[in-house]
């Protein structure tokens, strides 16, 4: 079954075509990862399916809705989470406030709840408080919980990015290249921890460059070149392929990996 | 001094040099060498100090406690601005470019300490645009909504608009596709072979041995390994955490 | 936090040597003094809930101090409204207020804010200036003072009541800096786009921000008005603005032990400075420099760790979700 079907999308800056005329589905449950070229489009292809960007034509279905046209909040609400290619955290803040960030959209208490601390925006606090530290164990940085995001080595900061988008309770987890930055060593770890990501029963996309790492993950890679697709499949048969070959991986992409 | 010694000096020496943010000692004790015209490349896990490493030598966190020597002269005491005019250049972490500023203007201000000779900037430029034909087709888009892989392009297109004498970066693979990888790579081999020193930090440890001459490994902020690239490519340990054997 | 409990200490140490004030100190210049520092506290809690919170950059936050003032002024002199029934119409006209000037600019991201509630300020203090009903330059006088049954306020009464608006406006601030709301707040300082990604309505975020504060002023500017009896429109100036803006910046953005010394700051060292009268201000000017070369982020900065502490015995052993038993502890060896 698919959890997302993006259908003829098109998205256009001034006279270039970042995204055209692109069609893929996201089965449930699974890893999918979206792999070409530099400005090739996948990130643009995440700002479409989260609202940064408003796609010039096409459609998103998520749940049997048309997201195109909501604004980001609505698309978290709804279960769809990200993390950004050029990590994005609340540098001044710690480790724990940025993974409560999360919970923004599952808790609802408003101005006057809050002032007041009524019950209900105890019992909230009391709750995001546990689950942001939760989070946090579960991407190994508990130890770390009250440092400053900004003091955080790169790849902590990439894993920090997980876990607040994980607070946000996505059904849907789009990772826009997780393995920047991590050595191999990291990477593996890395790799297990979509791995549980994945057991909770949450889909996650997945742009990445590293392909050892894609391989090994994905169920199914969806190729882009030039805002285009120009192939689509299992591990096996797109690394197989010509096109992609030329176009991305290079003749000697096994030795070099 | 005499001109043996000269001769036999690294371009690039660190003296047991610590480094802390606060409380915390992120770097300690490290000391290294580089010599002109090599490649030299730092290794380690995440958080073992291989970006503060780099920002101690640009001036960036002055280290609190050694020696830094760039061609036989100290520098751990000089501002940033007064390091890169003797001709140190830096690729920070994670894409640092000017957002709100073009291409070219990104590219122009690389050429700043040496503003004056328009005419080698110029050629400079032509050469950059040439290595990098995707900056070329965006020269005058936004920094800021380029690529993350066109952004890392620009950063160092950036840094090598005036050819520094050591040239720093810090993962310059990152968001990069695997055959621009290779091209990048071979660049930088290029470029020390024309006489500009690399110091880089890398986390594709596999091809990054495979060009460098000499290797670092740092481990909670100490040199636990060093040697011969080469030599290290075969080191056990090396295999095991930073190879996958 | 140890740190948390030395704030509250420092805390309950200043209430207590501000309640005694009044009663070891008969001259009346002081109980004013105390009066003045105790209005740009308040002031400094609401603006901070905009700028130091949110990061929204507020230089017009005076207007709404007098939007509180005159509206209290013209209700209680012209239509004989009592104080208290002034209030709701405070709050009522500094949120229209704050929904037509914030509305529209809050969607846009950039600074725009700036330089609209500059205009805002300067706009109603024009009004204030020129309409009939605002008494034009000389302002509104005649204000009745507070009464409990036959007994009329005190500059000493005023200083109790300010005393406890401060003690409100702290516990408010407190309470929302460690909620959903204040939270949402700190994201939308620190970017934008990432506190959208993870699903906060920014512009609605922004727009409570700066309509909390707008409340919060006018409610000060009301009690102004009846402690002062008489208001005109130079108290309502873009210096004022900017004063208030100072004490927030100079104590420490966001923080509320800061914006409290801050306010403490911008009334004390004016007057210290009395003795050097005609430089006074220059000298006032090169202090605030050197404050700021020598502590950046204000006297007394926040707390930013203070927010969550780890639940003791809690988080270990369990997972998230129905997470399995798989160990990815440690990072950053
Ligand atoms: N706001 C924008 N204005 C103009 N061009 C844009 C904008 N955003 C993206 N682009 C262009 O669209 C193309 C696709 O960008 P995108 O960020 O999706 O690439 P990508 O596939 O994620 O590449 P990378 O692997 O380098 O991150 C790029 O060439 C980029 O320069
Ligand atoms: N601004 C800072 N304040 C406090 N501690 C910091 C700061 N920056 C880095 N650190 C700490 O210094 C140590 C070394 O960090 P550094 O960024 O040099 O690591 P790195 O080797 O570059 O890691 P990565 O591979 O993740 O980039 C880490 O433990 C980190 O937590
Ligand atoms: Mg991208
Ligand atoms: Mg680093």
């Amino acid at each position: 079954m698919n959890i997302l079907t993006v259908e003829n999308l098109t998205l256009t800056f001034g006279g270039l075509m970042a995204i055209s005329d692109l069609s893929f589905s996201v089965a449930k449950g699974q890893v999918t990862s979206l792999i070409g070229p530099n400005g090739a489009g996948k990130t643009c292809v995440f700002n479409c399916i989260t609202g940064f960007y408003r796609p010039t034509g096409g459609r998103i279905l998520f749940g049997g809705e048309n997201l195109v046209g909501r604004p980001p909040y609505q698309i978290t609400e709804r279960g769809i989470c990200r993390t950004f290619q050029n990590i994005r955290l609340f540098n001044a803040l710690t480790a724990v406030e940025n993974v409560a960030a999360g919970q923004h959209t599952r808790t609802g208490c408003g101005l006057l709840r809050c002032l007041f601390r009524t019950g209900r925006s105890r019992r909230d606090e009391r709750n995001v408080r546990e689950k942001s530290f939760r989070w946090l164990e579960f991407v190994g940085l508990t130890d770390f919980y009250d440092y400053q995001a900004r003091q955080l080595p790169y790849g902590d900061q990439r894993r920090l990015e997980i876990a607040r988008a994980l607070a946000s309770e996505p059904k849907l987890l789009l990772l826009d290249e997780p393995a920047a930055g991590m050595n191999h060593n990291e990477q593996e770890r890395l790799l297990a921890l979509i791995r549980e990501i994945v057991q909770l029963g949450i889909t996650v996309v997945m742009i990445d460059h590293n392909m050892g790492m894609v391989m090994q993950i994905s169920n199914h890679i969806v190729v882009l070149d030039y805002g285009r697709k120009i192939a689509e499949g299992p591990p096996e048969t797109v690394r197989n392929d010509e096109q992609v070959i030329n176009a991305y991986l290079g003749e000697d992409f096994d030795a070099a990996s | 001094m005499p001109i043996w010694e000269r001769i036999s000096m690294p371009l690039l020496e660190l003296d047991g040099v610590s480094v802390s943010y606060g409380k915390i000692q992120a770097v300690s004790d490290i000391s290294l060498t580089v010599e002109e015209k090599e490649i030299v490349v730092i290794l380690g896990n995440n958080g073992a100090g291989k970006t503060t490493t780099l920002r101690a030598i640009s001036g960036l966190n002055p280290p609190h406690h050694g020696r830094i020597l760039f061609d036989g002269r100290e520098i751990h005491h000089l501002p940033p601005d007064k390091i890169v005019s003797l001709g140190i250049t830096h690729v920070p972490e994670g894409r640092r470019v000017f957002r709100d500023m073009t291409v070219l203007e990104n590219l122009d201000l690389g050429g700043f300490s040496r503003r004056r000779e328009k005419s080698y900037l110029k050629s400079r430029l032509e050469m950059i645009l040439d290595l990098f034909p995707r900056l070329a087709e965006r020269k005058n888009q936004l920094a800021g909504t380029l690529s993350g892989g066109e952004q890392q392009m620009l950063a160092m297109g950036r840094a090598m608009m005036v050819e520094p004498r050591l040239l720093m970066l810090d993962e310059p693979s990152l968001g990069l596709a695997p055959l621009f990888v290779q091209l990048i790579f071979n660049i930088l081999k290029e470029t020390a072979a024309s006489g500009t020193t690399v110091l880089l930090v890398e986390q594709n440890a596999r091809l990054a041995l495979k060009m460098a001459d000499k290797g670092y490994v740092l481990e909670t902020g100490s040199v636990k390994l060093s040697g011969p690239a080469g030599e290290l490519a075969g080191h056990d340990e090396v295999v095991k955490a930073y190879l996958g054997g | 936090m140890a740190k948390g409990r030395h704030s509250l200490t420092a805390g309950s140490v200043a209430l207590i040597a501000g309640l005694l004030v009044p009663l070891l100190v008969r001259n009346p210049y002081y109980i004013e003094l105390g009066v003045q520092i105790e209005f740009y506290m308040v002031l400094a809690i609401g603006l901070n809930m905009v700028v130091g919170y949110c990061g929204l950059l507020d230089l017009g936050y005076a207007a709404f101090f007098a939007i509180g003032a005159y509206t209290t002024g013209i209700l209680m002199t012209h239509l004989h409204f009592s104080f208290w029934f002034c209030i709701p119409f405070c709050i009522l006209g500094a949120a229209l207020a704050g929904v037509i000037i914030g509305g529209p600019t809050l969607r846009l991201r950039s600074d725009y804010l700036a330089v609209v509630t500059l205009g805002f300020g300067e706009i109603v203090q024009l009004l204030a200036t020129n309409l009939k009903i605002t008494g034009g330059a000389t302002g509104i006088f005649g204000i009745h003072p507070l009464r409990l049954g036959a007994h009329a306020f005190s500059m000493t009464d005023y200083y109790y009541m300010m005393i406890i608006l401060v003690v409100l406006g702290v516990v408010g601030a407190y309470s929302l800096r460690y909620s959903r709301v204040g939270r949402a707040w700190h994201y939308i300082r620190e970017d934008e786009d990432a506190a959208m990604a993870m699903g906060v309505n920014t512009a609605l975020f922004k727009l409570y921000a700066y309509i909390t504060g707008a409340m919060w002023g006018s409610m000060v500017g009301a009690v102004y008005a009846v402690s002062m009896t008489a208001i005109a429109p130079e108290s309502f100036s873009y210096s004022q603005s900017v004063l208030i803006l100072i004490a927030v910046i100079l104590g420490g953005l966001g923080s509320i032990p800061g914006v409290l010394v801050g306010a403490v700051l911008v009334v004390v060292l004016p007057e210290l400075l009395r003795g050097v009268a005609l430089f006074r201000l220059l000298v006032f000017g090169l202090l605030m420099v050197v404050f700021m070369i020598l502590r950046p982020q204000g006297m007394w900065p926040e707390n930013i760790r203070g927010v969550f502490k780890p639940l003791v015995g809690k988080t270990a052993g369990k997972k998230p979700g129905n997470g399995s038993a798989l160990s990815l502890g440690g990072g950053g060896e």
